[in-house]
């Protein structure tokens, strides 16, 4: 079942001289629970790309369909919203709120919701992350992957349809990254997610269903 | 090492300070404001000085520093020779008139020259000065007293005793033709008629020299020169208040340094926290901590190098708009026209507000010096507290929490919008609850006399020409207009007056009209009025010579008082000493004599006159004694003098409609008066200054308190700006973050206001019991004032953060996202 579909994205920065064109053209369709690499070089254009499938920035041309909801025909005030309920993002930097301890930061994008946290759900992520000791600990106390594993709660959390990760192992060291990778992977396998990330390690990457590459704007391998 | 490297921080500081041009721009007017703020209180200051300076030498009538008379040629050579001298100009004094009509305020004719014009406040409103033999030239007061219309060429005779020695004495007469008036010098001691060099050469004269020196020190006077007189114009006048208004002005411009160094300390806060990304940059570079410091230093320079010369050209504008204004409301009201332009106003303010600007830059300066390259591109003001992990949640709790993220801030923040709710509340619950009926309340309608009296001038003592503060003729004419029911005055005697143990005594003769309102505390008054009984009612209101109310005096008791004068002489010639003479005595040859008559009297009766007829304040630490005048008198031997004459009618009407008449006939007089209305007016002048003083205390106050709550609002978005963004990804909407920071902001308010009205509450009692000693004002507690500012507070509290975070929400998630990445 299909569950993203993106139609001849295009997106350029700047004006004459210091024109870019960071997407000229991109097709892609994703299936529900797989599992996708965007590999390429730096400035290739896929954190754009990804950007613009969870609605952080709208494309200059072009369509995003999520779960059958347009992303360019609706105000940001909403997207923000279907964001909070239908998108898990995970960043490379973890930006977790530090004034709120791990469980808060976890259940946010529900409270903002205003709704009331699947206990249990939350319950049963902190166990498979490995952060049940760590409820009441506020982001500064913790470690890189400890964090990274947080950020990963967070972005379950809500449930998602889909989970946006812009290379969640680059602030970490290899091993921890594959850790926290490997936990990525068996939650979203668990709780039928699909997953799009962003990876500049081909180890990881070839740990994924699919694999695109994109090369100045375009998609040049599927 | 030194590395010759300032020009590329100049540079760098140059080109920094391109980049931000709002910021610029405001912190331009904070230091253009400071800088105009204090460029007024200088100029302020020293218009005050002028004032002062001005105010005595119209005082003196004369503005040289001292005069010398009947100079020979050689020594006014000498005078010229001498460093100290500056200027000389020449008076011819031909002579003098004190009586009718110039019983008041005497006329001087003389002639004047130029210099000498100048200092005498002649400056001709229209016409020449006297050319020929027969034209004078007259101030307006003159003519008026004269009845003579101000029309050039008019015919005016005027008497004149002669001041030569040798001159026949007795009153001579001369007419002239008018060749110019001029405004009167209304303060001065004299009026001064300036005849021509030609008349005062045929009439003789007595030739003094007027000179203005370079200090104010007395120099040694040409030999052989007995009369030189340097220094003494204006040396018994002492301005008073001169010492308080020197420390007010010296808090109003720490008030101001501060309130200009929480502006400007903001601005660079700011800015700083905003770029602090870009000092940790150049910091990672190699610019050392010392050089982002003076990057720091040069820009606020720059800044100044344009704000401070504004803001002295606004100030000097804005001080030569308010000196006057603030003089009149000062005892230098009858010179409040005197500005100062010296320019020490400029040095002096241009000084002040760059070391103001240059102390408020430093602490901005040392955050961007002393962070580390890494901790730059974190920088968040968070320093998050490990111990508060509680769960919080909704967006209150986000928002309490935000608030403790910089406590120091926030207390900042709470204290200084705090404070004016306080200043307010106590300063209006007292300006709102004065009472004039308290205040002021008189037992007769009108109150006349001259003006020193109103002024508490203390009258000269031991003199036997005192004259009567108000004249027979006077009172003559004001009942001749209204024939009041009660008309009576109150006499003190002349000379000094004290008990046979040397305890000063003021004796008040009081008509016997002026009885009915004196209050009998114990005893009995009839035996005042009792002939030859030699009773005296006591006046509770005297005290001793410590300031000790009089306790060891009682009825039946009995006084002596000695009614005395007292004689200067020259203890070798046995000559009488005046004024002049005595400054030139050695000390060891004065010797002083008194004389007069004592009276034993007995003590009838413990009273407590009205406090309209009392001149105690006249006499500090003094027994008072109240006499019936005939009394008075008869034991001084007529030496007494008519102080106050009151009047007054049980018709209402009658007193209303002669308030103007008496109004008008004072001021053409030479007199002054007191009544409901001009009390009332006093006292409306003096409520209106307090509510002034603290509203404008309140509005700087507030400004402060509302900048530091802007700063803490901006800096708190701004360096959240990427915290802001995650929560946007992760789905926190716009319109929920705004609630956030609202929420934030009503806390900083709400919180102030709370904290202010508490204190208000808890300073209420102590503020009330301050003032229990001024029984016309019972401050009332009173929330309303302090409403006034809560709901100016609460709009910025909702209105900042909303607008704050709409320009940081202007940049995209995107952009702000990757900031730090």
């Amino acid at each position: 079942m299909e569950i993203l579909k993106a139609t001849g994205l295009k997106k350029t920065y700047g004006k004459g001289d210091t024109e870019v064109h960071a997407l000229r053209g991109v097709d892609l369709s994703v299936n529900k629970g797989e599992f996708l690499a965007i590999v390429g070089t730096s400035g290739s254009g896929k954190s754009t790309l990804l950007n613009m499938l969870g609605g952080l920035d709208q494309p200059d041309e072009g369509t995003v369909l999520i779960d059958g909801n347009n992303l360019q025909k609706m105000k940001d005030e909403k997207i923000t919203i279907f964001r909070r309920r239908k998108i898990g993002f995970i960043f490379q930097a973890f930006n977790l709120v530090p004034v709120l301890n791990v469980y808060d930061n976890i259940t946010l994008p529900i409270e903002l919701d205003g709704k009331k946290p699947d206990q249990k759900f939350i319950e049963e992520l902190l166990t498979i992350l490995g952060l049940k000791e760590k409820t009441k600990a506020l982001p500064n106390q913790l470690s890189g992957g400890q964090q990274q594993r947080v950020a990963i709660a967070r972005a379950l959390a809500s449930k998602p349809a889909i989970i946006l990760a812009d290379e969640p192992t680059g602030n970490l060291d290899s091993k921890t990254g594959l850790d926290v990778l490997g936990l990525l992977k068996t939650t979203c396998r668990k709780y039928d997610q699909t997953l799009i990330m962003i990876t500049h390690n081909d180890d990881i990457a070839q740990t994924a269903d699919r694999i695109i590459r994109i090369e100045d704007g375009h998609i040049v391998t599927r | 090492m030194n590395v010759k490297n300032s020009r590329s921080i100049k540079k760098l500081a140059t080109k920094s300070l391109k980049k931000s041009f709002v910021r610029n721009l405001i912190a331009i007017s904070a230091i253009a404001l400071t800088t105009l703020m204090i460029t007024s209180v200088f100029s302020v200051a020293f218009s005050f000085k002028t004032a002062s300076k001005e105010l005595e030498s119209r005082m003196h009538g004369c503005y040289a520093s001292g005069y010398i008379d009947e100079l020979t040629d050689e020594q006014y050579q000498e005078l010229l020779a001498n460093p100290a001298t500056k200027k000389t100009g020449t008076e011819l004094k031909v002579g003098t008139f004190s009586g009718q009509p110039f019983e008041k305020k005497s006329l001087e004719l003389s002639y004047l020259d130029e210099n000498s014009a100048t200092w005498h406040f002649v400056t001709l409103a229209e016409g020449h000065m006297p050319e020929a033999k027969d034209e004078i030239v007259l101030d307006k007061a003159v003519l008026q007293v004269l009845g003579i219309d101000a029309k050039l060429g008019t015919e005016v005779t005027l008497p004149y005793q002669s001041y030569q020695k040798d001159a026949e004495p007795g009153v001579k007469t001369a007419t002239f033709r008018l060749a110019g008036y001029f405004e009167e010098n209304a303060i001065g001691p004299c009026h001064y008629a300036c005849c021509s060099e030609a008349f005062a050469k045929e009439a003789g004269y007595v030739n003094r020299t007027n000179v203005v020196t370079n200090t104010d020190v007395v120099y040694v006077a040409p030999e052989g020169v007995s009369t030189f007189q340097i220094g003494s114009y204006g040396e018994q006048t002492n301005v008073s208040g001169d010492n308080d208004s020197l420390v007010l002005i010296a808090l109003f411009l720490v008030v101001i340094a501060l309130s200009g160094y929480l502006i400007i300390y903001n601005i660079f806060q700011i800015s700083v926290v905003n770029d602090i990304s870009y000092y940790g940059l150049l910091k990672t570079i190699g610019v050392t901590g010392k050089q982002i410091k003076k990057i720091v230093r040069i820009q606020s320079l720059i800044l100044s190098a344009v704000g401070i010369p504004i803001g002295i050209l606004l100030g000097t504008g804005v001080g030569a708009m308010t000196s006057p204004i603030i003089l009149k409301s000062t005892i230098l009201s009858s010179v409040a026209d005197s500005y100062s332009t010296t320019p020490w106003i400029w040095v002096l303010s241009a000084l002040f507000a760059l070391i103001t600007v240059f102390i408020s830059c430093s602490k901005p300066g040392r955050i961007a010096a002393g962070i580390s390259p890494v901790e730059a591109f974190k920088y968040s003001e968070v320093k998050v507290d490990n111990k508060n992990n509680r769960h919080v949640s909704g967006l209150f709790g986000m928002a309490g929490r935000n608030m403790s993220r910089n406590k120091k801030k926030t207390v900042l923040v709470f204290l200084s919008m705090s404070l004016p709710i306080v200043i307010l509340s106590l300063g209006l619950s007292f300006a709102n609850n004065m009472s004039f009926e308290k205040f002021y309340s008189s037992d007769y309608a009108f109150k006349v006399s001259n003006t020193d009296y109103f002024n508490y001038e203390v009258p000269r003592y031991s003199e036997e020409t005192v004259n009567d503060f108000i004249s027979d003729r006077d009172i003559e004419n004001i009942n001749s207009q209204y024939q009041f029911e009660i008309s009576g005055s109150a006499y003190t005697f002349k000379g000094i007056s004290e008990t046979k143990e040397g305890n000063w005594s003021v004796v008040t003769g009081l008509d016997d009209c002026l009885f009915d309102k004196v209050q009998v505390v114990e005893g009995d008054l009839s035996p005042l009025f009792n002939g030859d009984s030699h009773a005296i009612a006591l006046n509770e209101n005297g005290t001793d010579f410590q300031g000790q109310s009089v306790k060891n005096l009682k009825v039946g008791d009995k006084v002596t008082i000695n009614y005395s004068f007292q004689r200067v002489y020259d203890t070798r010639t046995g000559e009488t000493l005046d004024q002049a003479a005595l400054l030139n005595t050695p000390t060891e040859y004065i010797g002083s004599e008194n004389s007069g008559t004592s009276v034993d009297y007995t003590i009838c009766a413990v009273v407590k006159p009205s406090d309209d007829v009392y001149i105690g304040y006249m006499f500090m630490d003094a027994y008072a004694f109240v006499l019936p005048s005939e009394t008075l008198k008869k034991d001084t031997d007529g030496n007494i003098y008519r102080y106050l004459q009151v009047f007054d009618s049980p018709d209402q009407d009658k007193v209303a409609s002669a308030e103007e008449f008496i109004e008008d006939y004072s001021q053409k007089n030479g007199l002054a008066y007191s009544s409901d209305k001009t009390e009332r007016a006093t006292f409306k002048t003096f409520e209106d200054m307090i509510r002034r003083v603290v509203t404008t205390l309140c509005i700087v106050l507030s400004v402060i308190g509302i900048l530091n709550f802007i700063n803490a609002v901006l800096t708190g978005i701004t360096t959240r700006s990427h915290e802001f963004a995650v929560l946007k990804a992760i789905g926190m909407t716009d319109h929920q973050q705004k609630r956030v920071l609202v929420t934030e902001g009503m806390f900083y308010c709400l919180g102030s206001i709370l904290l202010g009205s508490g204190c208000y509450t808890l300073l209420h009692a102590p503020f009330v019991k301050l003032f229990e000693g001024l029984d016309y004002v019972t401050p009332q507690f009173s929330l309303f004032p302090m409403s006034m500012i809560a709901v100016i507070f609460v709009i910025l509290g909702i209105a900042i953060p909303y607008l704050v975070y709409s320009v940081v929400a202007r940049r995209t998630v995107v952009e702000r996202l990757r900031i730090n990445e």
